[in-house]
């Protein structure tokens, strides 16, 4: 593949977003670094407050107070996107080469609005078109993500849909600007396992027409395998493991990767005790001192008090002292 | 025998013994005068479950799962067909027999932020059955029974004094163990007790619960939309599509050979975190959505979605019928 020699569309170096609250300050990101290449897909897998929906935030020029990026750059094609808001450069980039899905398609659409206004609304107000062609082009947006008879569609308004419906006219707004990289936050979490297959099938197919990158956040590593080419895998704020997904999912450096391939229950697996990670995630608002992973880790040793810095896996990356080492009794690799 | 009453458990006596169920829902057809409309959302449910036993119902939504049970633990009344529970035939128990009843069948809801009230302490949650059916007289009485549930679910003894929100969703999901516990139930509906949960919390509260059942001998009806949780506990799963049964089998034989192509549909879209199995899988691809229940097709109802319909599925309803020792399913097709 060639896609590592072109030079990434987005670069994130050391992002630190925090976030005042009555209880203190929660340190949401605590130095995240990733890139996205062109036509890639990224899978950024972590659980409840891992911080892989503030990324997806401070992506798209969403931190407002009380939270605040206190540290580390976003590059867009190079250029700084951090504080760009209000401005005509964040403007040309935000909602029309960046755009997003989210988990919940009900919540997310006006429901006020037909969704053949909703889907115009960017077309006019991104690419200027008249509300003529913005209405012929919001019908065969639709028909692109699998909606039949289009042009009834664009009359209905949300509640008339059901929920795999609203998620792909979700999709026809994000596709609408034809932008470069879309950032799938959940996209399927709210959606029956038979609706989720369709929607992935089709974000697939509109990859490879659209030459689009994918920022895809899950919490569900099942999905990330059959879909992205490369895994990011987050905790407590920070990136633990990153690396090719092939290569990921065979060798889990990483304990807390290890784990949670372990932990997660699997279809084509049957096993009478299942493993699982005892203990919760730190406070973010005093995470332990070096390795954040420490309080819940079987192999945490005096050395994992410093913070450990990213060792080679072989397929990537994983921040931790003992990597490439089986961390938990009983897993089937 | 009927075809109905043979997928059963022959070696003991069940349980809970569900024939040939159907429940109803009436619509509001909108406005004051307009005609009141009725949903049928099951029909023709059959299935024993014996003591210390896991039935999984599968299905995603509207697929009439949840509704079944709500249905055992009678809070929607059927519309037809028999419920029986430890011997008894309880499909029109009421007042005081029915509160009775209660005791030996307790609820795990899916949500633990939502189904547990965040001003009572823990001690008052768990203790609440008790004292609703005059088993305990004041809190105090209450305390030690209290105390070895939480032992019993693996929560230290000092959780009884705090509140829900000091706990997360793993620990408060076996607080409402707990308190299912309180009354030494024979039976508990569990509709999907871990699907709001993280990943790494899932497997503890499984394991709790398969723990449990080994111990006092629990029967679990499991409600679930994913296969892969059913896979680690359930013996018999059926599957559910759209108010109806369309197949039923021992879960070794149903991860196997799934006879109904919904279920084929159904085990190939849950994605797999491997991602070279994932490319080698055979992918079926279910098309469209869950019929509109108040004009469900005539014929089968997955025809509409169905890869292998054809003619006659169109026409006639597909009996439920044996296609191999002890494993029923629902089409013209296999």
């Amino acid at each position: 593949m060639n896609r590592r020699d072109t030079p990434p569309l987005l670069q994130i170096k050391d992002l630190k977003v925090q976030f005042a609250t009555r209880a203190g300050i929660v340190q949401a990101l605590r130095g995240v670094s990733l890139a996205v290449r062109p036509g890639e897909t990224l899978g950024l897998v972590g659980e409840s407050g891992s911080g892989k929906s503030v990324t997806s935030q401070a992506i798209m020029g969403l931190i407002s107070p009380p939270g605040e990026i206190i540290e580390g750059q976003i590059e867009w094609r190079g250029q700084p996107l951090v504080g760009a808001q209000h401005t005509a450069h964040g403007a040309g980039i935000w909602g029309k080469e960046i755009s997003t899905v989210f988990q919940d398609p009900m919540t997310s659409l006006n429901p006020l609005m037909t969704v053949g206004a909703q889907i115009g609304e960017v077309l006019t107000h991104h690419l200027k078109m008249t509300r003529a062609q913005a209405r012929r082009r919001s019908a065969e947006l639709l028909a692109a993500v699998g909606i039949s008879a289009p042009e009834r569609r664009l009359d209905e308004y949300p509640h008339e849909l059901s929920g795999g419906m609203r998620q792909r006219v979700m999709i026809a707004i994000a596709i609408a600007c034809e932008p470069a990289l879309l950032i799938a936050d959940e996209p399927t979490t709210a959606l029956d396992v038979t609706i989720q297959a369709q929607i992935l099938e089709l974000l697939v197919r509109l990859q490879k027409e659209l030459g689009l990158a994918i920022i895809f956040i899950t919490h569900d590593l099942g999905v990330v395998a059959g879909l992205c080419h490369r895994t990011s895998v987050m905790y407590a704020g920070q990136i633990v493991e990153t690396g090719e997904s092939d290569f990921i999912f065979e060798h889990p450096a990483h304990p807390y990767t290890q784990g949670l391939l372990g932990s997660t229950l699997r279809l084509d697996v049957s096993e009478d005790e299942l493993l699982y990670i005892d203990g919760l995630p730190p406070s973010l608002i005093s995470p332990p001192d070096g390795c954040s992973f420490r309080p819940r880790c079987p192999l945490a040793s005096d050395i994992c008090r410093k913070a450990p810095t990213h060792a080679m896996t072989g397929g990537g990356t994983a921040a931790c002292w003992h990597a490439k080492t089986p961390a938990w009794d009983g897993m089937d690799r | 025998m009927s075809a109905k009453a043979e997928h059963t458990t022959p070696q003991q006596s069940p349980l809970l013994r569900v024939r040939d169920l159907s429940v109803n829902y009436e619509i509001s057809g909108g406005g004051f005068f307009a005609n009141r409309r009725v949903l049928t959302a099951l029909e023709g449910i059959n299935f024993d479950l014996g003591p210390g036993e896991t039935i999984g119902l599968v299905g995603e939504s509207g697929s009439g799962k949840t509704t079944l049970g709500r249905a055992i633990l009678r809070q929607v009344n059927a519309a037809s067909g028999t419920i029986s529970f430890d011997g008894q035939d309880i499909t029109r128990t009421k007042g005081r027999s029915l509160r009775r009843l209660r005791k030996g069948m307790q609820v795990i809801l899916q949500d633990p932020y939502a189904s547990l009230n965040p001003r009572m302490r823990v001690a008052d949650i768990v203790a609440e059955p008790l004292q609703v059916h005059g088993i305990v007289r004041s809190r105090e009485d209450a305390m030690q029974s209290v105390l070895e549930l939480l032992d019993r679910v693996g929560l230290p003894a000092d959780s009884a004094q705090r509140y829900p929100h000091a706990f997360s969703g793993g620990q408060r999901q076996r607080i409402g163990i707990a308190r299912a516990l309180a009354l030494k139930p024979k039976l508990i509906v569990a509709d999907e007790p871990v699907s709001a949960l993280d990943v790494s919390v899932r497997a503890q509260v499984v394991n709790l619960m398969r723990k449990l059942q080994r111990d006092i001998q629990l029967s679990y009806v499991f409600i679930a939309h994913d296969l892969s949780i059913i896979r680690h506990i359930s013996h018999r799963v059926a599957i559910l599509y759209a108010g109806q049964m369309v197949e039923y089998a021992d879960k070794k034989a149903l991860f196997k050979k799934p006879y109904h192509p919904y279920t084929e549909a159904l085990l190939s879209a849950v994605p797999v975190p491997n991602p070279s199995a994932q490319k080698r899988r055979r992918r079926i691809v279910c098309d469209g959505e869950l019929p509109d229940l108040l004009h469900p097709p005539a014929g089968c109802r997955f025809r509409t979605r169905c890869p292998l319909a054809s003619e006659r599925c169109s026409k006639e309803a597909p009996p439920f019928e044996q296609k191999a020792p002890g494993h029923w399913a629902a089409c013209w097709n296999r």
